[in-house]
This record gives structure tokens, sequence and C-alpha cells, in this order.
């Protein structure tokens, strides 16, 4: 039934249709918006406000940005640090995971209760003196600044502590009777089992690093080096005025993620949830 | 183990220990072992966090202004921020102007930096706004979505598709939606109530004025035109923890309970609402951290604007330390930021002993 | 091993082979000068090439490409000069934000574009690099080239901090259309013959405003150089004489700022303004709205406007005040540049007249170089087929100040706070002023 308690009549299902479908309709609107916008021409954005579709579909909008910025290259770049970063973050976070959920050293806790604090400041603060330490390293400008400093994430280590704290002792025990290392339990034991929790981190991890956008714009200073995000704002300033254009960048930017969501659905959702409750 | 549990000992600063005893061979080979597996964590923890955030506390304390050498001022930033001088004059005056007992006292408390309250004011706000229009509604959500029918999954996708969309994107995309003349959602407002005055002028009522919202234009909407943005986007993601929880609850409570005689709103409050409150605790928790730090929505849709009713305290302290040359009182605000969160989540997990329902 | 093992294994080699070569010494930096044999005259060996760096905030491709040419075209130029010359844009959103991390960490271009009000907040960081004793030492060059009101803001306090590359006038753009299907007179023959005023404005735009197709006559983004028009012709100014205090209280300003209230809530020949740089140029673009003003930078977009538009002077105040702003930008050297002389040769041609005449035919602003030939390549811009307005309005424009008494941003908040409350309607004029004044007097340093 309806919140599962007992079995769901005729009506009742009819009326959680309708009531899903409005809401989806709520949910998925902007995006049927930014689409059908980017597919106008700018009179007719102000003319034709709810129409979906407009005299005919310009799909040159598109052309005109790939002909402003070099989208193509900027999703590769975009691509490439976000595959680096997404699976960087996973190995930290599993193995630095693994080291506070299973093992002892001294400091453990004082130095996990640090990680957790650095949830709650917020990036601006720590921007300049991140820059600084870039140049120190030579590594403005290269795709190392959009990488290297994210490898390391509070919020994964905490998700992978909290899933591996949740798998049962005796798995370890046995294996460890049997005289394999630390590393070979992790990896034969753990991580096997660690799926949603993987995917979850996954999903945060290659959505952080697409999305992001402030970094990247003082980071960065190369057309060639761009990100996507940086792609939209020079299109946001050049065109601010035509938003068909404008929305047709940001279709660009976004599209990429929802259609790896909608491939991977299944692991995504479920990843999130079992992790997110433990 | 609960996230409840595995934080609420963060209030000790050291672990109680059995008392100190040389360490055994195995011990030892384990803390080498959590030390190495722990190393690349943690040195990008010290190197990239540690480092840069040690130099903006340092920052807080002088009047660095980003190109020449920071000078040291003790917690003058800070003093600046939050600080506030009582002026016994303006009350007289006010009181002569015949102003209520309130308004006196108010114009005798004479702020040093009005904006940064008006920022925190806006900020508490905002992480309110989300947290009331998200977590009933993805709750109600995952309720529904809980259901064994068909179809669940793909609406559960549905709801999650405004999750994954980037922030610059969908910014730019609720900025044309939000347009007073030529907005989406205008139009629609104007199609209903000029559909409404149809059918009620010729009852004789009077026809209803259609509001027009200046929804990023008006000092008195723009700040829940951005709760409505971010409330669309967070929504799902609540709304599928919720679910997972829900699933999780086992069926045979419920149908011990029917036998019992309970009804449907008996079983969702006296049964689920409890089992649940670990989830909504942690939904609560992490959407309040992330709602107080609330940066991108302005800087794109309204740097601050109209009148200061959309600038939140990390944008302000942006503004001020980035663009405006003040990076010493920049980090000084950040830093009262942090402890303003720190504080909060605190007093919150404090406050879940009490009503958050924990397994024994 | 499996694959996922196998993918971990592989991109842990990436990472690991990105850090190592980070850890390489930093790419040897390209020849620096010999030292300067005494008596300070730089050397002329070319075999030594210097490079220097240069930035704008180019809005879009167009415009990008008309300065990569210019680049390419000077390279050659100076290559026998031991000078290779590097462009480097910058794009619109997030260039102030970008450029001041630049100068924080002390590696900015040599030589970078900066709008003239917010030139005011780094010239006194000590970050830009005083150009005095080049321009003194330098017998070819003169300051008189230039237009005086940009020089003027840029020669405070006896420095000279930057050479303006460019100007550009307030004027108003007007749809010529949606004034013949009025039957309105043409606004530009009302200026000719002196009858272009607030009355004749305000009455153009009542008769052009019809809420029920949602045309109005007027509307403007809601920025200090529209509304800080509205407060000069009014008789008042944004600040005292020697900027030290805010003059929004002045009976003139108020009276200014009262006539902007009126036309959008009284009136409501307006619509609402929109915010900075967004929504009020959209409605002009899209042919809703009759009359705008703007700066010459608009140009380029509104040509692909699909009606007959033309520019006009901002309309003469009541006593007959004209009154319009001069908005200006220049080219400053980095205080760290590593070759300043090289530097200055190099922003002395960026804004000659031929480099200017070249820009000017982009259409996107006007020669600050008062050569014939630059203002000629400017006036054959077309559209519009009048461009005189923006000429004109030099004369008796008041320019964009480059506030070195104050923070703009600190200052400028309370006074955009005013404007938003009273376009709001959430407080009288009167209200407005006191309060943006009170909140700004104590951030001007005396």
């Amino acid at each position: 039934m309806i919140g599962s308690i007992q079995r769901a009549t005729r009506s009742q299902k009819f009326w959680l249709y309708v009531v899903l479908a409005s809401i989806a309709v709520v949910m998925i609107y902007p995006f049927v918006f930014m689409i059908a916008t980017s597919l106008k021409d700018t009179p007719e954005v102000f003319s034709d406000i709810l129409g979906l579709f407009g005299a005919k579909l310009r799909f040159e909008n598109y052309a005109t940005v790939f002909n402003n910025v070099n989208m193509g290259r900027y999703m590769l770049n975009t691509a490439f640090v976000t595959i680096c970063v997404t699976v960087g973050q996973i190995v930290t976070s599993v193995l630095g995971g693994y080291a506070f959920a299973r093992l002892n050293f001294p400091g453990r806790d004082l130095i996990f209760r640090m990680y957790l604090g650095t949830i709650m400041i917020p990036f601006t603060v720590i921007m300049i003196p991140m820059y600084k330490l870039m140049l120190f390293f030579d590594w403005i400008d290269k795709f190392q600044s959009l990488i290297i400093p994210w490898i390391f994430t509070a919020y994964g280590t905490f998700l992978m502590k909290q899933f591996f704290q949740g798998l049962p002792k005796e798995l370890e025990e046995a294996a460890l009777l049997d005289g394999a290392s630390r590393f070979q339990i992790l990896r034969r034991v753990f991580v096997p089992l660690s799926g949603p929790a993987i995917a979850t981190q996954f999903t945060i991890s290659f959505l952080y690093a697409w999305n992001s956008f402030i970094w990247p714009l003082v980071a960065i200073q190369s057309k060639a080096n761009y990100v996507v995000t940086q792609g939209l704002a020079d299109i946001q300033g050049g065109f601010h005025a035509q938003p068909p254009i404008v929305l047709a960048a940001a279709a660009l930017v976004i599209l990429p993620t929802v259609i790896v969501f909608v491939l991977a659905q299944r692991y995504f959702v479920e990843g999130v949830a079992t992790t997110g409750l433990k | 183990m609960s996230v409840q549990t595995a934080t609420s000992s963060r209030f000790r600063l050291f672990k109680r220990r059995t008392p100190r005893q040389p360490m055994t061979k195995a011990a030892r080979r384990e803390a080498i072992e959590g030390y190495l597996f722990l190393l690349p964590n943690f040195l990008g923890f010290v190197i990239f966090f540690a480092i840069p955030l040690l130099m903006s506390l340092y920052y807080s304390f002088t009047d660095y202004d980003l190109f020449n050498e920071p000078n040291f001022v003790g917690i003058k930033n800070y003093q600046q921020a939050v600080g506030f001088s009582i002026q016994p004059e303006a009350y007289q005056t006010a009181v002569q102007n015949n102003k209520s007992f309130i308004d006196a006292v108010g114009s005798m408390i004479k702020t040093n930096d009005p904006i940064f309250w008006t920022s925190l004011g806006n900020t508490i706000v905002y992480a309110l706004g989300v947290l009331i229009l998200t977590v009933p509604t993805a709750f109600w959500l995952a309720w529904l979505l809980n259901s064994k029918v068909r179809g669940m999954v793909f609406f559960r996708g549905l709801f999650y598709i405004p999750v994954v969309a980037a922030i610059v994107g969908v910014a730019l995309v609720w900025f044309w939606m939000f347009q007073r003349e030529s907005g989406v959602l205008n139009v629609v407002i104007t199609g209903i109530v000029n559909l409404l005055n149809g059918l009620i002028t010729p009852l004789g009522l009077k026809p209803i004025v259609d509001p027009t919202i200046g929804w990023l234009t008006d000092p008195n909407w723009a700040m829940s035109s951005l709760i409505i943005m971010r409330s669309w986007q967070t929504v799902g993601y609540n709304m599928v923890i919720f679910l997972a929880a829900l699933q999780a609850v086992p069926h045979m409570l419920f149908e011990a309970a029917l036998v019992d005689g309970a009804t449907r709103g008996d079983i969702r409050a006296k049964i689920v609402v409890p089992l649940l409150t670990p989830t909504i605790f942690f939904v609560v928790v992490t959407n309040i951290i992330n709602g107080l730090q609330i940066f991108a929505e302005p800087y794109i849709m309204t740097q601050g604007g109209p009148a200061n009713a959309t600038i939140t305290t990390v944008y302000y302290l942006y503004q001020k330390g980035f663009q405006r040359f003040q990076m010493g009182y920049g980090a000084s605000l950040a830093w009262i930021v942090f402890g303003i969160i720190f504080a909060v989540t605190s007093v919150q997990f404090r406050l879940s002993k009490r009503w958050v329902y924990e397994e024994g | 091993m499996n694959r996922k093992t196998l993918w971990t294994m592989l991109c842990l080699v990436l990472i690991a082979a990105f850090v190592f070569s980070a850890c390489q010494p930093p790419a040897a930096a390209p020849a620096t000068q010999p030292p300067a044999p005494s008596g300070g005259q730089p050397p002329a060996s070319p075999a030594q090439m210097v490079t220097i760096r240069w930035r704008t905030r180019p809005d879009n491709q167009a415009e990008q490409d008309v300065y990569q040419k210019i680049n390419d075209d000077l390279a050659k130029q100076l290559e026998p000069q031991g000078i290779q010359l590097v462009y480097d844009p910058a794009p619109v959103t997030g260039y102030l934000d970008k450029l001041t991390t630049e100068y924080s960490a002390g590696n900015a271009p040599d030589i970078a574009w900066i709008g003239g009000a917010d030139s005011g907040n780094f010239t006194p960081k000590g970050v830009l690099l005083d150009l005095k004793p080049l321009a003194d030492a330098d017998k070819s060059f003169n300051l008189g080239d230039y237009y005086d009101v940009p020089i003027k803001e840029l020669t405070q306090g006896g420095h000279l901090w930057g050479l303006p590359r460019d100007i550009s006038t307030l004027v108003m753009y007007y749809n010529k259309d949606m004034f013949k299907a009025k039957g309105l007179d043409d606004p530009a023959d009302l200026a000719a013959k002196g009858q272009w005023t607030w009355d004749t404005f305000r009455k153009a735009a009542d008769a052009l405003t019809d809420p029920a197709k949602k045309e109005y006559g007027f509307s403007i983004s809601s920025w200090w150089g529209v509304w800080g028009w509205f407060v000069n012709s009014g008789g008042g100014s944004l600040f005292n004489a020697d900027r030290t205090a805010c003059n929004l209280t002045d009976p003139g300003s108020i009276k200014g700022l009262q006539f902007m209230a009126d036309l959008f809530l009284k009136d409501k020949v307006a619509t609402p303004p929109g915010v900075e740089g967004g929504v009020g140029e959209t409605d002009f673009h899209a042919g809703k709205v009759a009359m705008m003003p703007n700066g010459r930078w608009m140009t380029p977009s509104v040509r692909q406007d699909k009606f007959n538009w033309g520019v006009v002077e901002m309309p003469t105040s009541a006593e007959g005040k004209k009154s319009t702003y001069l908005f200006w930008g220049a080219y400053f050297i980095s205080a760290k540049s590593k070759n300043p002389q090289q530097a200055w040769t190099v922003v002395k041609l960026l804004t000659s007249a031929d480099v200017q005449a070249k820009i000017a035919a982009l259409g996107t602003n006007i020669p600050s170089n008062k050569a014939q030939a630059a203002v000629d390549a400017f006036l054959n811009s077309k559209p519009p087929d009048d461009n005189t307005p923006f000429i004109k309005g030099a004369d008796y424009a008041v320019g964009e100040a480059a506030l070195v008494t104050g923070n703009w941003g600190d200052i400028g908040a309370p006074y955009q706070t005013a404007m938003d409350n009273i376009f709001a309607g959430k407080q009288s004029v009167a209200d407005a002023v006191k309060q943006a004044c009170d909140t700004a007097n104590p951030l001007f340093k005396k």
C-alpha cells in the first residue's frame, strides 16, 4: 500500500500516480524549460513564454556556444579532472575510512574529530592561502591544482568509516587468523562488500568535481585548460542578454551529469540511501 | 553504528584509555598500519587543508589587504563584526519621540557592522526555510514512494535529477524563470488569476489583483525565491535518504500492529516516525550545516541584493575579504561562521539524546 | 585481478605521475634583461627577448578576435625591439577576482585593463606601477593626446596610474519603430531643436507605455551609471567636491532621484529595473521597451536587433542642464612587472591613435585618443547612422570616479541599497538618501 502498510486499492493507486506525476512535473519542468528556451530565438522567449517550441528549433544556438567557447575541449578537460578526483577520493576514503573504523592508533579519535570539523569551513576562507600554495608548487593553470588538493575528502572518509563500522567484526577476525595482512583483508573482504558505499562516494565525488566553479575560475588561466563551468561563465558574460544561448550552454554543463546519473541510477540512489543513514 | 553514537563522544577531546601500558607488539603493528592507511588522506588534510586553514586564522588577527604585508591587530576584526556600543542619548531621543520601549532600546544599541547582522539573519532564515520546506515534504514523498506499486523506482530517479544538476546551470535557469515581466512563474500566476477572475466576477465578487511578483527584484521576495530554488534541488536528496530508512522498517511490525487494531495514522506516528528519528536527525544536521554556508546562489543570481535581502554571511565575507580587499576582516567572519555552525551542531547533538530513538 | 583494482591502480599511477611532474623544477623563466648599463638607458640588444603579457576583458568572441589580431600585428612590430607580446584575455565573470588573486600572489599580467571605478580600489594598494617617472622621461609621449576627463581621474595625487584605453558616454538608445508607430517625434529631431528635455522625455515615455501589450517607454539596469545620471542631471552629485563625503542628500541629487522614482512608481512608464547587467537590457532587445540609457558597449548587441534604432543625448534638465557620464577604463602596469620599461612601450602603442582606430571599428567603445584618425574611425562605425551623440556628450560629461578616498565597493553598497529601496517603494527618496549618507560617510578617508 501507500507507505506499504497494507495492500493498495485501485483508487489509491490512481491518486498516488496523480500526485507523483504532478510533483514530477514540478521537478522536471525547469529542465524542459531550459531545453525549450535554448532552441528558441531571443524575441520568442518574451513573446511565447509558455510555449515549448518556437517557430522552429534553433540548434544553431548550440553552434554559437561551440563557436564562442571551446566546449568540447572543456568537456574533455572536465571529464579527465573529474575521473581523477573521483578515483582519488574513493581510494583515500576507503583507506582512511578503514583505518578509522577498524584500526587502533594513538590520536585516532582526535584526528577524526578534526576531519569532521573541516566540513563546516566555507571554502572562500581558504581560497587565498590555497592559491598561494598552488603557486608554491607551480600548479597554477595546470590540472594538478584541480586534482591533487581535492583527493582528500573528510565527508568521504566519514562515509566509509560509518559503512565499515557496520560490517561484522567476525569477517576480519577469521581472515586475520588465517594470516592475511590488513591490506589483503581490505581488498578482498571489505571492498567487495562496499558496493553501495563506493557508489555513493562515486556520485558525490563526480558531482562535486564536475560542478565546481569557484576554484577553477581562480586557479586556471589558459582557455585550453578551462572546465565546463568556466565555459558557461564565459557565455553568461558575453551573451547575458540572450537567454537561449546562455541556457544552451547551461544544458551542455548539466546534461552529462544527468546522463551519467540516469545510466547508473540503480547504484547511486541505493548507495546514497544505505550509507546516508548508517 | 548510528551517526549519533559515532560522534557524540566528540565532546571529550581525549579518549579515556586504560592505564598506560607499553604497547604490545601486535598493537604497535596495528598502530603503524593505521598510520600507513591513513597517510594519503592525512597528508592531503595537512597540506591542503590544515595549512590554509591556519593561515586564514592568522589573517583574521591582522589587517591583511591581500597585497601588502599583514599587520597584527589583535581581535579588532572580531570586535568590528560582532561588537556594538550602547548610546544612552539615542534612547532618550527615542523616548522623547514617543517610540515604544522596544524601539527605544533598539535605537540605543548601535552595532558596529549592521550588514553582518543582516547577513546572519538572512542566512538563518535561509537555512530554516529550506529545512522546513524540504524535510516534511521529503518525508511525505518517501512515504508515498515506499508503496508496493509499480513505477516507484522510476519516480524515485526522476525526483533525484535536480540534485545532480550543477548549481551554476540551475541558477541561470531559475534566473530566467523568475523574471518579473516575462518569467514563466508570473505568467502562470497571471493565467491562474485570470481564470479565477473569469469564474468569480460573474458572481459579483471583486476580482483578484494579479500580484506580479518581482521574485528577484523585490526585497521582500528575493530570499524566498532562493529558498524555493534550493528546496527544489534538495528535496530529492533528502527523500532518497528517508526512503531507504523506511524500506528498512520491518514489515512484521506493521502486521502485528494492524492485528492489534492500530489505524494507519497510529502506525505512522507511533512506530514509523520514532524508528526514523536517527535518519531525521542526520538529514536535519546536514541540511543546516549546508544551509548556513550558502554562497553560490547569491553570487550568481543576486549579488546580495536587492537592498541586502539576499546577502548571506559567507557571501558577505567573500565580498569583504576578496572584492573589497579586507581579507583580515573576511577571515574573522569565516571563523565566526564556523563557530556558529559548530555551536549549532553541538547543541543539536546534545538535544538529540532526548528525541532520537536509539537501539539499546 | 579484477577490473576495479586495475582501474584503481591505473589512476593511482596517473596521480603519482602528476605529483612527480609537479616536483620538477619550474620551467626556465623567459630570458630576463641583462642589467641596465648605468645611466638607465634600456639595453637594445634584440637577442634577449622579454615577454610582456597583457590582458583585457572581451565581452564576446568577436571582441577577443579583434584584440588577438591587434596583438599579432603589434607582436611583429615589437619583435625587433626585443619584446615578445602575449595576449592573455580573461572572461567577464570573475575578471576582478582573478586579477585580485594574481596581484596578491605576484603573478599578474604585466599589463591589465581595469574599469575606472574599480581601479580606484587598486591604486592605493601599491599593486599598480606609478607611470609618472616613465612618462616624464619619455620625450615622445604627450599626455594631452587623450581626453581630459579620464586623465584627470588617472592623475590624482600627482601620479599617473595608467593610460586610458577607451571611453564611453551614456546615451539614450531608442527604438525608432515604436516611436513611429505612435506617431511621435523622433528624439533626435527634438534634440536638434533643443526640445529634448525631462518633460518631453517623460511625455514620450508615457505615450509609448501600453501595459496591456507589456510595452513600456523606458527601462534601465539598476547601476550607478544610470541612477548616478539622474543625481547629476538634477544638479547634485554622488560625492562632494573633494570626495570626502556622500552628497546624495543635496537638494539637486534628491530632485534628480525623485524624477527617477516618479517615472517608475508614479507615472509607471518604466519596467521595474533589473539586476545590473541583466534584464532591463533584454527587454530593450526584445522590442518591448522604447528607450534605454546605456554606454557604447551595448551597440554590438543592438546591431543584432530586428528593429530600427538610434541614439540621442540624454535629456536636458528643466534648468537647461545637460549631463551625462563618461565611462572609461585604462591599461595599468603591475608594480611587480619585471620589465616596466617594455610594458610602458606596449601600453603607449596600445593606446595610440591607429590601434584605437582598429578597435573603434568593432563598435564597442570610443577611442580615448583625441586624434582625428581615431575619432573618424569611430564616427564611421555604423549603425547607428549618427554617432555624434556619443562624442558630443564627452564635452559636458561627468567622469567615472576612481575613488581613492575610500573603497567604492563599501561606499557604493549603501548607495545601491538606497536605490533598491526607492525602486521597490520601500523608502521615500529623502529617507533612502539620508540612510545611505549616514552609512557611507564614516567610510571615506578624510
